[in-house]
């Protein structure tokens, strides 16, 4: 009986195991090694013209802002043009859209769409023929870009083998309440210290779909954007990285977004990303292990890891269940004080490389007083674990039944807030 | 003495180094966050290792106070909370090469009757209710107490069907708790070395805060076995699961991660100030 539990309870904090050292390499990296950002230091060259596609579902609280910060880009205005793609919206996105047309002709294109498949792939996916350009960046409607910004996202494609880059987020709304402050804490370890160190090591650093863009060869080398995709930006990134194409992170290209201010959206939010997340698990696990002879191995190593992110909650939950039951059974003292204390190590300060990350993250950004806030992640990280694997555990019994997961939009704030649409930014 | 600029290679290495940062006015320009990181990857390591080194040694030869102590605490909290039986030392071990005394009560408690176990299963149900009162901002919360209700559901179910089969006495827990603590303790010197000596800190600052987290277990250890032994008095041994896996060594590490993020808050000598904090 005793055996029976401990086995797989192994496997499972072996795995959990090694998503801890990749925790601990990838901060010692980002604290002594070679910070690599290759393209930064464009600032002069021959811009290619560029189209910015923004994908708009009831948007009317946040797109102005990012119109006007758009528009107000350190870009030729002459190879800048900007689609956003208003995906059924039923408030004032339309008209604030049409007026912009109207104010900025050519520059702006609306593209009203009134039919056909809802969700983020689906707009981009119908909207890219129409795009001529070969660089293409894509914004969330929230985000609020810098002048700088489309520069430096476009300078790596002055370099032709890479297919897509991608940019850091940054909240903006992060003092409003404790949930956006912890999703600060969060955001910084994911971008300041996992993506850079993944950037800096040649692994996959994650093209997200929000601050970022593609090559357009490159996309129609791989078959353009897939409609039925739940986490466009997750499989286009592993599309890219099968096929060879290199995908890049600019730690230096900040964006401002609006995060989840309440509990709901967020849980509705990361149910979203754990559906698109293992969705991608399922698609390219195995044509990632069949390009190990092509691609090095730790790319398709580090590939698989990130693909599992989200499966390793219900694992952690399998795992806490085998660890109680084996408490009620006695735990075998003849396997000696290792195990134990794996399994201890397991339930505790295993997990303690995800704040050593994120405090890490929070101390380069000079945003030290914040760090005190990191007890209040363990909160996060339970709300996560259990809402990513009733994401899984649904998303399993769907895909079973042969039902089709619909698209969930996330809460905007600003404007409802009354500070003019640019999210408090003077 | 040799200036910078007529002077070793390293030298004037490290001068141009500091003028490379210097701005027209004389003040220094920070990297942008994007960029910083730290330097002297080899030195810090060095040192980390060895600041942890001499954590652990100091530790270990504090065991036979901490025994003492701990004896100490037992006696005033049986005496305070009024428990049954007698505080008494026993020999314990850990990793088979540690030895040290801890104390231990002669008492045991009691599996639950149906009486006990209706109450628990009452009590258990009434908090998985009331968590659905949790809203808004308190949602985390809510998880956390369905998630001690399902723990404590665990344990009743188990008490109703296989109450024999148990393998715990209260005096032997009191006694691993105190082992498993002091195996966290051992630890924290280790963690913090790779995770906070690091940083650019004085001495005297990463010697503080381990002083510190070391003499806040050092008393809260026992304490925290005493408030175990208390409540499984009253609730006899039903509530012993929940305890041990909710209220154990997770305590622990969230003492330990709340004393981390406060010294992670430090002001760096390397760094300037924070901008964004």
């Amino acid at each position: 009986m005793r055996t029976a539990l401990l086995v797989p309870l192994f496997i499972i904090v072996g795995i959990v195991a090694v998503y801890t050292i990749r925790h601990y390499i990838f901060t010692l990296n980002r604290l002594f090694g070679t910070q690599r950002q290759p393209y930064v230091d464009i600032g002069t060259a021959q811009w290619p013209p560029v189209t910015i596609v923004v994908p708009a579902h009831n948007e009317e609280r946040v797109i102005a802002g990012m119109l006007d910060a758009l528009l107000g880009a350190d870009y030729p205005a002459d190879r800048l043009s900007i689609v956003v793609i208003n995906d059924r919206s039923t408030d004032g996105t339309k008209a604030i859209l049409d007026d912009y047309a109207r104010r900025f002709p050519g520059r702006v294109k609306p593209r009203h769409r009134t039919g056909g498949r809802p969700g983020k792939a689906a707009a981009l996916a119908e909207t890219s023929g129409e795009i001529e350009t070969e660089v293409i960046l894509v914004f969330d409607a929230d985000y609020l870009p810098g002048a700088g910004l489309i520069k430096q996202l476009v300078a790596p494609f002055f370099d032709p083998e890479v297919g897509a880059v991608m940019g850091r987020v940054v909240p903006l709304n992060l003092s409003r309440t404790l949930l956006t402050r912890l999703l600060d804490l969060e955001r910084s370890g994911g971008y300041q210290v996992d993506q850079q160190a993944r950037m800096n090591l040649g692994l996959v650093p994650q093209y997200g779909g929000t601050v970022g863009g593609v090559r357009r060869s490159a996309l129609e080398a791989v078959g353009g954007w897939h409609a039925d995709a739940l986490a466009e930006d997750t499989d286009m990134t592993y599309r890219l990285i099968v096929a060879g194409w290199q995908v890049v992170y600019q730690n230096r290209s900040e964006c401002y977004e609006e995060v989840p201010e309440n509990w709901p959206t967020r849980i509705r939010q990361i149910k979203r990303w754990a559906r698109g997340h293992n969705q991608a698990l399922a698609t390219f696990a195995w044509p990632l292990l069949k390009s190990v002879r092509r691609l090095p191995a730790s790319v398709v190593f580090d590939g698989l890891l990130l693909l599992g992110v989200f499966a390793v909650g219900p694992l952690l939950l399998v795992g806490f269940g085998l660890a109680t039951a084996l408490y009620y059974v006695g735990f075998p003292v003849e396997y000696g004080i290792l195990p134990v204390l794996g399994v201890a190590t397991y339930s505790t300060l295993g997990n303690f490389a995800a704040f050593f990350e994120v405090a890490t993250a929070a101390r380069l950004d000079g945003s030290r007083n914040r760090i005190r806030l990191l007890p209040f992640l363990m909160f996060g990280f339970l709300v996560s674990l259990i809402s990513v694997s009733v994401a899984t555990v649904t998303q399993m019994v769907q895909s079973l039944r042969g039902e089709e997961h619909h698209w969930e939009k996330t809460e905007r704030y600003r404007n409802g807030n009354g500070d003019g649409g640019n999210g408090g930014i003077p | 003495m040799a200036s910078p600029v007529t002077g070793s290679a390293a030298a004037r290495e490290g001068l141009l180094r500091t003028l490379a940062r210097r701005g027209a006015r004389g003040g220094t320009i920070d990297p942008h966050r994007a960029m910083l990181k730290l330097p002297d990857a080899g030195r810090r390591l060095a040192m980390a290792s060895t600041t942890a080194l001499i954590g652990v040694a100091g530790l270990l030869a504090s065991l036979p106070l901490l025994g003492t102590a701990w004896t100490w605490i037992f006696r005033q909290a049986h005496a305070f909370l009024g428990l049954p039986g007698t505080v008494v030392q026993r020999s314990a071990s850990v990793l088979g090469r540690i030895h040290l005394t801890v104390p231990t009560l002669t008492f045991d408690a009691i599996p639950p009757d149906g009486t006990a176990l209706l109450a628990a299963t009452i009590a258990t149900l009434a908090v998985f209710g009331l968590s659905f009162a949790l809203r808004g901002p308190l949602i985390p919360l809510a998880y956390f107490v369905r998630a001690l209700a399902l723990v404590q559901s665990t344990a009743i179910v188990y008490f109703r069907f296989w109450p024999e089969y148990f393998p715990y006495r209260l005096s032997e827990y009191l006694v691993g708790q105190l082992q498993a603590g002091l195996v966290v303790m051992g630890l924290i010197p280790l963690v913090l070395g790779f995770t906070f000596y690091l940083f650019d800190l004085s001495l005297i600052r990463k010697l503080t805060l381990t002083v510190m987290i070391l003499g806040h277990l050092a008393i809260f250890l026992p304490l925290l076995a005493m408030m175990h032994a208390y409540l499984v008095s009253l609730g006899t041994l039903v509530v012993l699961p929940t305890l041990f896996l909710m209220f154990g060594l997770l305590l622990h590490v969230m003492v330990f991660v709340a004393f981390y993020g406060w010294a992670m808050s430090w002001p760096s000598a390397l760094w300037q100030e924070p901008r964004r904090s």
